[in-house]
């Protein structure tokens, strides 16, 4: 029970100590058995060395004879030893080979059943195992194998959860994206019926407002100017300026502008007579200084009737009462300058007029899109453009490039 | 100068049909353009003031026609459309004040 107590505990260091053991346990009971052997044969020989004391014999004789004894001792020794040695040999080969066999078996049998643990989560069985180091090693294997299982599972529980969450994630951003995507069609219609507006609007508005015109204009051929029609006939015109930035607003994405050869003076000379009427309901007096030689440039007609339109109106609209508004046309070099100047509240931010939906005085009625309109012309077309305003003089100058020059 | 007037417009055709009778022409107004296709077979005229909305017969297909017929006449076209370069009506209208 204690051998095999014994050996179910066994390590490769018991195992080797204990070949040892036995190697040495038998080499000293052979030497004993040796040495008792030789022990016995030397009280023979001395017995007999004994009787040799016998007269009878000569002394070589005597001498040969103990000569023969020791030769005959010393090759018993010699062959004792050498049986000695090969049975050890045998027994240290054949514990060496058990040893290794079961080494080997353990091994495989390791290996075997951690692959097994590992595949198929199964605890490796200590039972058919026969060294102490790999029961140990089993342990430690399954206690191991345990966590790398529970980790598994774990990061598998992980793993569903966080498929589960993308999942949960990308239905919901695909919900999202649905409703980005609705709000997106939604809002695209409304910019579409609001153009769509846009351009109904203005569509709807060119004729009335062209009837009105062309009435006032009839009637003013047929009856003398008073006061209320002149008054109707700015207001009217004033109309017609916003009516001119929404339909350019409307039409400049879709239609190709030409540009023709125009006379600026005339152009200049035919908008300024336009607005004299509304700049005076305003108190306001435009006074226009022409060059002496006609300037021409090739421009597009309603892009310049924008600009210049959009300046005149914005003076009428800003310059204090009862100031005049200066508007000058001459030649720079190869440029033909257009200014106009006049007496308003100082502009602090002269940068920012022309960005869209600006006003600095928010008193004033205006959707502050005029300049931004006429920014965005001078822009495409190369119109050098420039604001500066103090308490005296406020000045927008545009720079076109004269033809000819 | 004898005009065709196409307008379907009734207070734009009055107004302009007036002004161009002040300026010393004579005019015909139309409101729909087979009336008008009608007319031009009968009648020469010098000079076509088209609108290009109106019923019956647009003024671009209005021309086509005339082009077919061989009638020859110069022609203005009038319009609100925001989709047409320089408003017609504008253009008209800058016709007349100038």
């Amino acid at each position: 029970m204690k051998i095999k107590s014994l050996f179910q505990n066994i390590t490769i260091k018991r195992a080797d100590i204990f070949t040892i053991l036995v190697v040495f346990f038998f080499t000293m009971v052979f030497v004993g058995v040796l040495v008792e052997e030789m022990y016995k044969d030397y009280e023979r020989a001395l017995e007999q060395s004994s009787i040799a004391k016998n007269p009878e014999l000569s002394n070589s004789d005597i001498l040969e004879q103990n000569q023969k004894k020791l030769k005959s001792l010393l090759i018993k020794t010699v062959l004792a030893i050498i049986t000695l040695s090969f049975i050890i040999f045998a027994i240290f080969l054949g514990l060496n080979t058990l040893f290794s066999k079961l080494l080997q078996r353990d091994t495989q049998t390791f290996l075997d059943a951690l692959k097994r643990a590992l595949d198929m989560e199964e605890p490796i069985s200590a039972k058919n195992i026969f060294f102490q180091d790999f029961r140990e090693m089993a342990g430690y294997a399954n206690e191991m194998v345990a966590k790398i299982n529970e980790q598994k599972k774990s990061l598998k529980e992980l793993n569903f959860g966080l498929e589960e969450r993308v999942k949960k994630k990308t239905e919901a951003l695909l919900e999202i994206n649905k409703n980005l995507e609705e709000e997106k069609i939604f809002s695209q219609e409304l910019l579409k019926s609001q153009k769509e507006f846009l351009r109904y609007t203005v569509h709807e508005t060119n004729t009335p407002l062209s009837v009105i015109l062309t009435s006032i204009e009839l009637y003013l051929m047929k009856n003398p100017k008073d006061r209320q029609l002149s008054k109707i006939e700015a207001a009217t015109k004033n109309i017609f300026s916003i009516y001119d930035d929404l339909s350019y607003l409307v039409k400049k994405d879709h239609i190709e502008y030409k540009k023709t050869v125009v006379n600026l003076n005339n152009f200049l000379s035919s908008r300024v007579d336009f607005f004299r009427e509304v700049a005076a309901f305003s108190l306001l007096e435009f006074i226009y200084h022409a060059p002496s030689e006609e300037l021409h440039i090739h421009f597009n007609e309603t892009k310049l009737q924008r600009i210049i339109d959009n300046t005149l109106t914005n003076a009428i609209k800003y310059t204090l009462p009862n100031e005049k508004v200066d508007v000058v046309l001459l030649q720079v070099g190869a440029f033909a300058e257009f200014v106009v100047s006049s007496k308003s509240k100082t502009i602090q931010d002269t940068d920012r007029v022309f960005d869209a939906y600006y006003r600095e005085e928010k008193a004033k009625d205006g959707f502050g899109l005029g300049l931004r309109l006429v920014k965005s012309i001078c822009e495409e077309e190369g119109v050098g453009v420039s604001v500066s305003s103090d308490a005296s003089l406020t000045t927008f100058r545009y720079r076109f490039k004269v033809m000819g020059e | 100068m004898k005009i065709l007037l196409l307008e379907d417009e009734v207070m734009l055709s009055e107004s302009i049909s007036e002004y161009l009778e002040s300026q010393g022409h004579q005019v015909e107004s139309f409101f729909n353009g087979l009336d008008a296709l009608s007319a031009i077979q009968e009648r020469s005229y010098d000079l076509l003031v088209l609108d290009i909305t109106v019923p019956g017969l647009d003024g671009l297909s209005f021309l086509e026609k005339i082009h077919e017929l061989k009638i020859h006449a110069s022609a203005i076209y009038i319009s609100a459309l925001v989709d047409i370069e320089d408003s017609p009506v504008l253009m008209i209208w800058d016709v007349m004040t100038t």
